[in-house]
């Protein structure tokens, strides 16, 4: 078991070292003890007033989401079904997808993060809850909200960082094999829910010998139990139902599991591999104090911009920034609380990374490239 | 601690199997939000009760006329039932004493409690404030062991059918059930009723009754003297010691009851108690002890080490900014439940202390004794 993070009073300077930022932006190196106190005190006080006026209003939206969200599986599931037609097989699809996207993303991520555990609905509870993903809840609950949402970006502890698949710094020494990186983004974006679900077997630990596959059983274990019966329900059951129809369902289903990997994939990877997301080390971020660790989560997230309609399907991770700094406020209160979080970062100077998501994406994919290629530090 | 054991059968394991492999949870649970839109009251994921009327005496007692669900499978007059309220979002859950007679359920499938706003109590307030007529309340089934023994209601020896209710305060609630349901039935009731300020509402519904037959009642103004002496109770019911008594309210005015009928010769088979406990009062000595909580707070584990202020534990940890499982907040539930690594606790209901051995705790009963650590359990 990991020690939890120690946030101490002792303030040390850290000299955060900025590999990553375009020209463009103004960097901040450091800031001084007193301003990551204020930084600290002020993001505090934001997510305090948030929390307090949490209410009726908040509930009604999640469980609003849940009600499309089930009814969207439940009419895609019929249309591929009885569908004769590649229209009404496509559009089983895109139901069925949008069902799966808002499951995972604004409901399930959101309610396992312990959003809405203030809420005591057992059907919204994140010890509770399990989701229509091939990943196993309670690995996710470690190796997401614990490591990733606790050592953000920081090379060698947070494994979200290039999910030990891709070199997206100059932490990572170039090897011949990262020339297949490419192959392995598309890889990586197609089957997102299994790299999640394997997540947690630490591979690369496995290859250099450090851990043994023997330590690994029980995830295994609980890996096949999970992700047998979403394989079973998808492929076997749902498509046995068609009987000779069999295989367009299993199709249909294939093609929304993967719709739904390309796009929360690319979410994600817009989330920290964009071009202004910076990589910490481990030594200069120990003994950090709670307004270092904001600090850190905001360097190491990005954001991106768009209408309604793409925050919600995006889990609201569109705000990764805000989910980095709040990650147990419901998401869907991000927007609002952007304005204040813009105009904190503005008052210390430390860039708020955003844009389109188009812009933003490109900016993934140019570093994809670049740590493809051996670059002279 | 009441433990639901899971059926072992083969049908009854495929079919859960089934059920987590389409869809991740029950069935019941998944359906149950479409099912709301369609039918509010269908039982799908619980039980579900209409309020059917509000009545509201204007110092702060609110009675709730509702129509449960048809899964509700009806009650014993002196039975209390949960009820969960969304309060702002956050859904709690309360137990209330029935105070309605079984004919009203039988012949037009209503109840009623009667709710008093407490002071800084979250759900009475919001019961006073925001609960309206038409909303949807989740309930459960009734339970309680605080009812007639069926040989006193039978027909036989009226004469000897005789029962004494001694309520404090808002332990009346079962015993209105009582007197309105065996009114009319070979049985003498008498009634002595301790309160400081006689609810109007309460009050009302006793008078209402008074008239009718193989009834007396007694009001006791507690504001005035001291709790009920064993003297008042034999002068306000001289053949006490052939009735069958039972006893609402406090665990401090249980306690002294039973007390006082011992003293008085009533046979301990002859009596019956339900208790509930009011809001905590800090004990001088254990407040200051080293209280280490371990828990997770904004996404993230962290263990905090406080000084003990004689609260509950769970009243604490909120304090620190943890939001652990917790339910009826008043140890009947067990949502609470969570791990103590080590140290002594004591238990608000029963008063004992615990060992100091790690074991399961409830925290909203327990109060740290000295050094005490503890694992919460996140909701």
């Amino acid at each position: 078991m990991n020690a939890p993070l120690t946030m101490t009073e002792n303030m040390q300077e850290h000299k955060f070292d900025v590999r990553s930022l375009s020209s463009a932006d103004v960097a901040p190196k450091r800031l001084s003890p007193q301003q990551y106190k204020e930084l600290g005190e002020e993001l505090d006080q934001l997510r305090q007033q948030i929390a307090d006026d949490l209410g009726q209003s908040d509930v009604d939206y999640i469980n609003q989401v849940i009600r499309v969200s089930r009814g969207c599986e439940v009419v895609g599931r019929l249309l591929l079904h009885v569908s004769l037609d590649p229209v009404t097989w496509s559009l089983g699809v895109a139901s069925l997808s949008a069902a799966k996207i808002l499951e995972n993303m604004e409901i399930g991520h959101n309610v396992m993060h312990g959003q809405y555990d203030w809420t005591n609905d057992k059907a919204l509870s994140s010890r509770h809850y399990d989701w229509d993903n091939v990943c196993d809840k309670e690995s996710w609950r470690n190796h997401h909200n614990f490591e990733h949402h606790t050592y953000t970006n920081i090379i060698g502890k947070d494994r979200d960082y290039g999910y030990a698949v891709l070199r997206l710094s100059d932490d990572e020494p170039w090897r011949p094999r990262h020339l297949l990186q490419p192959a392995a983004f598309v890889g990586l974006t197609l089957l997102f829910e299994w790299g999640v679900a394997l997540h947690e077997i630490e591979s690369e630990k496995l290859i250099s010998g450090e851990i043994s596959i023997r330590e690994k059983i029980p995830f295994l274990k609980r890996f096949a139990k999970k992700a047998s019966r979403q394989v079973i329900k998808d492929y076997v059951f749902f498509p046995m139902l068609a009987g000779p129809m069999a295989g367009k369902v299993a199709l249909g289903n294939l093609a929304a599991n993967g719709i739904r990997n390309i796009w929360t994939g690319s979410v994600i990877f817009c989330g920290h591999f964009t071009e202004g997301a910076e990589t910490f080390t481990e030594e200069e971020c120990e003994n950090e104090t709670k307004g270092q660790w904001y600090f850190r989560q905001i360097l190491g997230s990005s954001n991106f911009e768009g209408p309604r309609w793409l925050h919600i399907l995006s889990g609201h991770l569109s705000h990764q920034m805000e989910h980095h700094l709040f990650p147990d406020i419901p998401a869907h209160r991000y927007t609002e609380m952007q304005t204040e979080v813009k105009r904190i970062c503005e008052k210390f100077s430390i860039p708020y990374n955003t844009g389109s998501f188009k812009e933003q994406y490109k900016t993934v994919l140019q570093r994809v490239w670049k740590y493809t290629l051996p670059t002279a530090a | 601690m009441q433990l639901t054991t899971q059926s072992r059968h083969p049908v009854s394991r495929v079919g859960r199997w089934a059920q987590q492999m389409l869809f991740n949870r029950s069935f019941a649970e998944y359906i149950s939000p479409l099912v709301s839109m369609v039918d509010p009251l269908a039982s799908v994921g619980g039980i579900k009760a209409l309020v059917e009327s509000l009545n509201k005496d204007g110092a702060g007692a609110t009675t709730i006329r509702l129509r449960p669900g048809r899964q509700w499978q009806g009650f014993v007059p002196g039975q209390y039932l949960p009820f969960t309220f969304s309060v702002d979002g956050v859904r709690l859950t309360r137990y209330y004493s029935i105070s309605s007679s079984l004919a009203l359920f039988r012949q037009f499938g209503f109840i009623e409690v009667t709710i008093k706003r407490v002071a800084g109590g979250s759900v009475s307030s919001w019961v006073d404030s925001t609960l309206e007529a038409g909303q949807i309340v989740s309930i459960g089934q009734a339970d309680g062991e605080l009812v007639l023994p069926a040989q006193l209601l039978g027909a036989g020896n009226s004469a000897k059918n005789k029962a004494l209710y001694l309520a404090a305060g808002s332990g009346v609630t079962p015993f209105l059930s009582m007197l309105k349901t065996y009114g009319t039935q070979e049985l003498h009731q008498q009634l002595i009723y301790s309160a400081s300020s006689q609810g109007e509402h309460i009050q009302q519904q006793i008078l209402e009754m008074a008239a009718t037959a193989n009834m007396s009642l007694n009001f006791h103004d507690s504001s005035q003297s001291d709790r009920l002496a064993k003297e008042t109770l034999l002068t306000l019911c001289p053949d006490i010691i052939e009735r069958q008594v039972l006893i609402c309210g406090s665990v401090e005015f249980a306690n002294a009851m039973v007390a006082a009928l011992a003293a008085l010769g009533v046979p301990a088979a002859n009596v019956q108690q339900e208790t509930f406990y009011s809001a905590a009062k800090p004990n001088a000595s254990e407040v200051g002890g080293e209280l280490v909580l371990q828990g997770v707070k904004a996404g993230m584990p962290i263990e905090v080490t406080i000084e003990s202020n004689g609260t509950s534990i769970l009243e604490q940890a909120e304090a620190q900014g943890f939001s652990p499982a917790s339910g009826c907040r008043m140890g009947i539930c067990h949502e609470c439940t969570c791990k103590k690594t080590q140290g002594v606790v004591r238990n608000l209901l029963t008063g004992k202390l615990s060992s100091a051995d790690e074991e399961s705790i409830q925290s909203c009963i327990s109060i740290p004794v000295g050094q005490v650590s503890v694992e919460l359990a996140s909701s």
